[in-house]
């Protein structure tokens, strides 16, 4: 069983995000990257359903710059057999331009398992595991949070608002990963060490031209200073008042 | 990642941890890939659970020895052959670096179980001790601790008052070792004992290979102290304790040449240990002194006496890294002096010691707590200045080659 995972090279959560010159881009300089921390359920999914059959390859798969290599090489360590990174050099913003070039890629280098992050933790944008299974022909079943193997077909959970939902998907299919499906492992250094012998490979990306556009980017409003209304029971109605007429948040 | 794990503050660019800014210099993209996932698993399973080990006053829990296992850490300089991850000695230090800058008694229980427990078998072992021994302790599964230290023997370690005579083809071990880090988990104790008194100095004693579980050997954990309060520091009894002959390490009375040898490159890693403590106190501080607005709203930042203090913690952990990514090599390559090894130890725990403590002052009154993290690396910093060979007494090493 062939198994491919889509991972996203994404600024590290613990960097301060500066608005580029141009207003729609972020500044990048000085910015350090990783892999988008759900892309590495994916990743560990595809290691344990490897590792469950007993036979197959693991590949990674990015749309990025070069330097998308370094998240790459963490996927080998962690135990892919094969990383791919369809190069480019622009910002894009558009899941359906992502999702055409990797169902590009994917047409030419079938895969009967595709598994993503539920989102990207930059762009947060949601869309790419719906948008590659549709156009793929593949089933699809997004933000599971377990995730089962049978005879080909998948049972997958998924949390719904107040409950539980348990699907069931044949492969060939999209399956996009939430927090809780499994816990990803850390590279070590024999993993590390090994990663450099195995194939990373680098090809121009097929990218269609962009229907959407990011027109202005900017950051959220400063956070305003706290203020104590009162203490004790006797404040609660000045809260409540305070909480519907200027917070309008009941 | 913070989705899984919990988030790191954020940061400006410019305030990301300034050791991995050396240290992306000093050594190569695999070294420093693999500093990464230390430093990764660290933040993600160790710091957001030290400060309630801490209060509870645990030694590091099960689950994360367990974890820190899976990651091969146990491993990292054994060589694949044997079950390890086939590293070097740069790479035992970048655990070090990596898992001290949170907690020096989580880095020194696999340090100190691979520097001081694997490596006295893997340079000394016969084949069937290392066959025996080394797949095991390389996952984590057995572990040594390092018999040398005693109630009435610390620095004077060459005569050691814990005995073994031999009858027929094994020996009976007597007396007491404390001070043994790792004891509580321990399967082995290697034991330093003398064997020839009336040898001369250096050659009076053997090591031998004894399980804690052998009839005779008794463990209790050193209760009341307050430094390197996660890590076990047992004191071991031997009483009428048969052991073998074949579990000898090295050769019959060169006992001493075994743990002066494996003590250069446990010095390396205290030496890391030191500066992983100087790493975080110099991120503390600076991130400190620029949110700590006092007088006109203004940060502390801007005094230069407070510069001052930071500006020589930076310089400290540049010349530190730069000097251990040096000793490392040469200790790989075979070529590192005795007093070479000292002196690295000698001045990363002495300057990060007094750094630190500077660091705590700029910080004021919140640096006495302990969530602010501050005062767990200046207390552990003393046991960098006097564990594996005090610094006063290492200075009688290193003064040998300067006098006639
Ligand atoms: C937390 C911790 C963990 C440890 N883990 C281990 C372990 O796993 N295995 C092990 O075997 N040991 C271990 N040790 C023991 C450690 O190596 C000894 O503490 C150290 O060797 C010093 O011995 P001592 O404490 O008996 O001090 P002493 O030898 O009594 O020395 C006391 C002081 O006297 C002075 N002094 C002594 N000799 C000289 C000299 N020649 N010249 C000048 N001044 C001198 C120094 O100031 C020294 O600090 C550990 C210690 C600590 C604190």
């Amino acid at each position: 069983m062939d198994i491919v995972v889509c991972i996203k090279r994404v600024p590290a959560t613990d960097t301060a995000i500066k608005i580029a010159a141009d207003g729609k881009s972020i500044e990048t300089n000085g910015v350090s990257f990783e892999m988008n921390a759900y892309d590495e359920f994916a990743l560990e999914q595809a290691l344990l359903i490897k590792e469950q059959l007993g036979e197959g390859t693991v590949t990674a798969l990015t749309i990025g710059p070069s330097l998308a290599q370094k998240v790459m090489r963490d996927a080998l360590a962690r135990g892919a057999d094969k990383a791919v990174v369809l190069t480019t050099d622009e910002w894009i913003y558009d899941g359906a331009q992502v999702a055409q070039a990797l169902a590009t890629y994917l047409q030419a280098n079938p895969a009967q398992i595709v598994l993503c992050g539920k989102q990207a933790v930059d762009s947060d944008n949601n869309q790419l595991a719906g948008n590659l299974a549709a156009r793929l022909g593949f089933g699809c079943v997004t933000e599971v949070t377990k995730l089962e193997l049978a005879d080909g077909t998948f049972t997958a959970e998924r949390d719904i608002e107040g409950a539980r939902e348990v699907v069931t998907c044949k492969t060939p299919a999209v399956i996009s990963c939430n927090k809780g499906l499994n816990q990803p492992r850390y590279a070590n250094l024999k993993g590390i060490m090994k990663a450099k012998k195995k194939p990373l490979e680098e090809a121009a990306a097929d990218l269609p031209a962009a229907a959407m556009e990011i027109v202005s980017l900017e950051l959220p409003p400063a956070r305003a200073d706290g203020r104590i209304i009162g203490e004790g029971v006797d404040a609660v109605p000045a809260l409540i008042e305070a909480l519907r007429n200027e917070a309008k948040a009941i | 990642m913070s989705i899984a794990g919990p988030v790191r503050a954020t940061l400006p660019c410019n305030m990301a941890r300034r050791i991995d800014t050396y240290l992306e210099s000093l050594i190569d993209e695999d070294k420093f890939a693999f500093y990464e996932a230390v430093r990764d698993f660290g933040d993600a399973e160790i710091a957001p659970h030290l400060l309630g080990w801490e209060r509870e006053h645990q030694l590091v829990p099960d689950s994360c020895i367990r974890a820190m296992g899976d990651l091969g850490l146990f491993g990292l300089p054994i060589a694949e052959e044997h079950g390890g991850q086939g590293g070097d000695h740069t790479d035992l230090c970048l655990m070090g670096l990596a898992l001290g800058y949170h907690s020096q008694s989580v880095a020194i229980t696999p340090g100190a179980a691979i520097s001081l427990g694997a490596k006295p078998v893997q340079l000394f072992g016969t084949d069937e001790q290392k066959k025996a021994h080394l797949p095991a302790l390389a996952n984590g599964e057995r572990m040594f601790v390092f018999g040398l230290s005693e109630p009435g023997r610390g620095s004077d370690a060459a005569n050691p008052q814990v005995t073994a005579i031999r009858q027929g083809d094994k020996w009976v071990i007597n007396g007491e070792k404390c001070w043994s880090t790792n004891a509580r988990w321990a399967s082995h104790v290697v034991v330093h004992a003398l064997t020839a008194p009336d040898a001369p100095n250096g050659k009076r004693s053997t090591c031998f290979i004894v399980p804690m579980d052998a009839p005779g050997v008794f463990y209790q954990e050193m209760q009341g102290k307050k430094v390197w309060e996660q890590s076990s520091t047992g004191s071991i009894m031997f009483e009428n304790v048969e052991v073998a002959h074949d579990q000898i390490l090295g050769a019959e009375n060169g006992g001493f040449k075994v743990m002066v040898t494996t003590l250069n490159g446990g010095r390396l890693f205290i030496a890391a240990l030191a500066l992983s403590s100087l790493a975080f106190a110099l991120d503390k501080c600076r991130i400190y002194a620029e949110e700590r607005i006092q007088f006109d709203e203004k940060p502390i930042g801007r005094f230069q006496r407070v510069q001052d203090v930071i500006v020589d913690m930076d310089i400290a952990l540049e010349r530190g890294l730069t000097w251990l990514a040096h000793s490392c090599k040469l200790f790989e390559a075979g070529k590192l002096s005795r007093e070479s090894a000292a002196k690295l130890k000698v001045d990363c725990s002495r300057s990060a010691s007094d750094l630190v403590s500077l660091g705590m002052e700029i910080c004021g009154g919140v640096a006495c707590f302990d969530e602010f993290g501050l005062i767990r690396h200046h207390n552990d910093l003393f046991v960098t200045r006097v564990g594996e060979g005090s610094n006063f007494a290492l200075k009688d090493l290193i003064v040998r080659p300067l006098r006639k």
